[in-house]
């Protein structure tokens, strides 16, 4: 059984993704859409293939079959460097900033897409690239603030808790400005305050922003989603909305089946 | 330093600063030298010069590389052909002059930079290490597959500075016969590899004369005789006719340093921009994680490539400068040992910090120094002399590796965090 639902003109959508990794079939046919401006979230138990789906939208994985369509246009050869440049960005599983950088620098890299100066006018330190870095900082900044970890902002992310090393990684995400934003397990490791804060955010961000939540804290989901996307084994096997899916005896059973292995 | 500036511009007039204070101190200190420092002060530069590109390579962008003596050779081989071979500029018409072939020898360096980072972007670790091994064994061997154009084994002997009104028109050959035998009595007291001195391409396998064999092929015999000043406008002033026009109180030493202070400044200049701003973080985070620096917009190949062709470009003006030091370029003036020993003083300088670039330059002009002046105490044997050198830098590299991976610069650095209780910033 095929889940499709009748979108009209969702942002960002899957067609028939199949994906085969050391020989293993993890996505299998599947075909996802989100609609512009919403928060459409993707659940599944553990290697349901999830991230896997974020890999291939972003292009670190390439689909044997299947395409990938943002305003209803095909995307070819997806870089995922370029990725910001479509409006698109995403955070990954975990935090993933980097080590040697400043809460703010990493910040900054966030809006790579937007530096236009090239090497050679680094190289000679034109007036307009330090322009250039001080309108970064000041947007990452305001994004920083907005995420409340301003005053971290000079720290390495080897000193701050968990839950600020997610928010900081959050607002890398959100610095480039992204229609869409693809948040991989962004309640992972935080405490309920802070989920709460965290559905707040998320719900603040629509309907000027689209956002794809892949998440396994059902409270946030059920909470924030208009719209549910169910994964199992590679496979859509349900979608919805939160009421709709809450109830669905196949999603029940792939949850079930997981917590029996478990 | 940076956080105290904040207006457009404000990176160019600091680092421009600070680069000019820097050179102007130097050059004040080289020309109250003898000419024995004056050489010394040159090589720290030059030094200085190809670890700048190796703290970015190395350091910054995470990648290994046993061959920055190979791109140094391409800067060297370059200036020395474009120098000897070219009698004007192509298009421009005008009559050449060294810096021409600097200039080259940078554009040069470049370009080869781009090539090998476009292959090495795509190899991790080992297959890196092995490409950039198989170029500094690989690239001197070029000299002797081409002797008409690059001197074969016994290299090609060039006239410092660059001779007014250029060299002869290439008919009458320049360069010295393949054989180092034919070398005049006269010619071999230049600064220039005596037939003992040139080392086989087997010996430097061996690594005997690592890391001495720069050294010992700019002086051949670091002696009294050295530090006469009467022994030391030898480098081939005389051979080429120029003398003449040259003022008694010329001192080619002190010119060279020159260059290589200038030089040296220019690469600091460029290298302080590129780390200090942007491009310093993009090489870091690359580094660090190149998938999240994928998903932050940053093309990890790109980031990897810049930082080849960055390194490059100052391994080959390091390189067109050490031609002008030694009078000359040969295989054996740029194998292996000086591509190791690049890597020995990035990591005893701090493979992360512009500072640790020529604080690894001058460990390494220092140190033969200082184990050679133990010797002559000690009444070592020559054997020993050559190699404790070696022994002494694979020592330090692993002491340095163990305890202090951040090498001097880095050390320090943590020493001051921890009194300050401050994140480390590097570079
Ligand atoms: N590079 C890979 N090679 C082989 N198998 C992989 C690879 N990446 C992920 N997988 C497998 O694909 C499945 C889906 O993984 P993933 O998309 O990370 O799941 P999720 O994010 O839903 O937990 C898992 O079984 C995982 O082991
Ligand atoms: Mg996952």
């Amino acid at each position: 059984m095929r889940y499709v639902l009748p979108l009209t003109d969702p942002v960002l959508s899957t067609r028939s993704i199949c994906v085969t990794l050391s020989g293993l079939r993890i996505l299998d046919d599947v075909s996802i859409g989100i609609p512009k401006g919403t928060v459409t979230g993707l659940i599944g138990p553990n290697g349901a293939g999830k991230t896997t789906v974020f890999n291939v939208i972003s292009g670190f994985v390439k689909p044997d079959s299947g395409e990938i369509r943002v305003d209803g246009r095909k995307l070819k050869h997806i870089h995922p460097h370029r990725l910001t440049e479509l409006g698109i960005a995403r955070t990954l599983q975990g935090v993933g900033l980097f080590p040697s950088l400043t809460a703010l620098e990493n910040v900054m890299l966030g809006g790579s897409s937007r530096v236009k100066s090239g090497i050679i006018a680094q190289a000679l330190a034109m007036p307009w690239t330090d322009t250039e870095q001080a309108d970064l900082r000041e947007r990452a900044l305001a994004i920083m603030t907005e995420l409340g970890v301003e005053s971290d902002a000079s720290r390495l992310p080897g000193e701050l808790p968990y839950p600020i090393q997610k928010r900081v990684a959050l607002a890398r995400a959100l610095v480039s400005d992204p229609k869409i934003l693809l948040l991989d397990e962004p309640a992972g490791g935080i405490s309920a305050g802070d989920m709460a804060d965290l559905a707040r955010l998320i719900m603040s961000w629509v309907p000027k922003r689209t956002v794809l939540l892949v998440e396994h804290h059902m409270e946030l989901v059920m909470k924030v989603c208009d719209l549910i996307w169910v994964l199992d084994a590679g496979k859509v096997i349900a979608a919805g909305t939160p009421e709709v899916v809450r109830q669905d005896p196949a999603v029940l059973a792939a949850y079930l089946g997981q917590e029996g292995a478990a | 330093m940076t956080s105290l500036l904040r207006f457009p511009g404000a990176r160019l007039v600091s680092h421009a600063a600070f680069v000019i204070i820097i050179w102007f101190l130097v050059m004040r200190l080289n020309d109250s030298v003898d000419p024995l420092a004056n050489y010394y002060i040159a090589l720290v530069a030059m030094y200085a010069t190809a670890m700048f590109g190796m703290v970015i390579l190395v350091g910054l962008s995470g990648q290994v590389s046993l061959g920055n003596g190979a791109l140094m050779a391409v800067g060297g081989y370059v200036f020395a052909v474009t120098s000897l071979h070219w009698q004007t500029v192509p298009i421009l018409g005008v009559p050449w002059n060294g810096w021409w072939s600097m200039v080259f020898a940078a554009v040069g360096g470049i370009v080869v930079g781009l090539l090998i980072g476009g292959i090495a972007a795509r190899l991790r670790g080992p297959y890196l290490a092995g490409l950039t091994l198989g170029l500094a064994v690989g690239v001197p061997a070029i000299a002797n597959r081409f002797p008409e154009l690059l001197g074969g084994e016994s290299g090609l002997m060039l006239t410092v500075p660059y001779p007014e009104g250029g060299y002869a028109p290439v008919e009458e050959e320049v360069f010295v016969d393949s054989s180092a035998d034919t070398l005049s009595g006269d010619a071999s007291t230049m600064a220039v590899p005596s037939a003992d001195a040139a080392v086989s391409p087997d010996d430097m396998l061996t690594m005997d004369n690592f890391p001495t064999t720069d050294a010992s092929a700019a002086v051949p015999s670091v002696d009294a005789s050295v530090i006469d000043p009467g022994a030391t406008d030898m480098s081939g002033v005389d051979l080429s006719g120029t003398g003449d026009l040259i003022d008694a109180s010329f001192i080619i030493e002190r010119w060279q340093a020159g260059l290589a202070i200038t030089v040296a400044c220019i690469a600091a200049f460029i290298a302080l921009n590129l780390v200090r701003g942007r491009q310093g973080r993009v090489w870091r985070a690359v580094r660090d994680d190149s998938v999240a620096a994928a998903v932050a917009g940053i093309s990890p190949a790109k980031a990897k490539v810049s930082a080849f062709a960055v390194s490059s470009l100052f391994a080959a003006l390091a390189g067109a400068v050490f031609a002008q030091i030694l009078s000359y370029v040969g295989p054996g003036a740029f194998g292996l040992g000086l591509s190791l020993s690049l890597l020995v003083g990035v990591v005893l300088g701090g493979r992360s910090s512009l500072l640790g670039a020529v604080i690894g330059g001058l460990l390494l002009v220092w140190l033969p120094e200082f184990v050679l002046s133990l010797s002559e105490k000690g009444g070592w044997g020559d054997q020993i002399t050559n190699n404790a050198p070696n022994l002494i830098y694979g020592l330090l590299v692993v002491l340095v590796v163990l305890l202090a991976p951040g090498g001097i610069v880095g050390s320090v650095q943590m020493l001051i965090a921890k009194v300050t209780r401050r994140a480390p910033k590097g570079v």
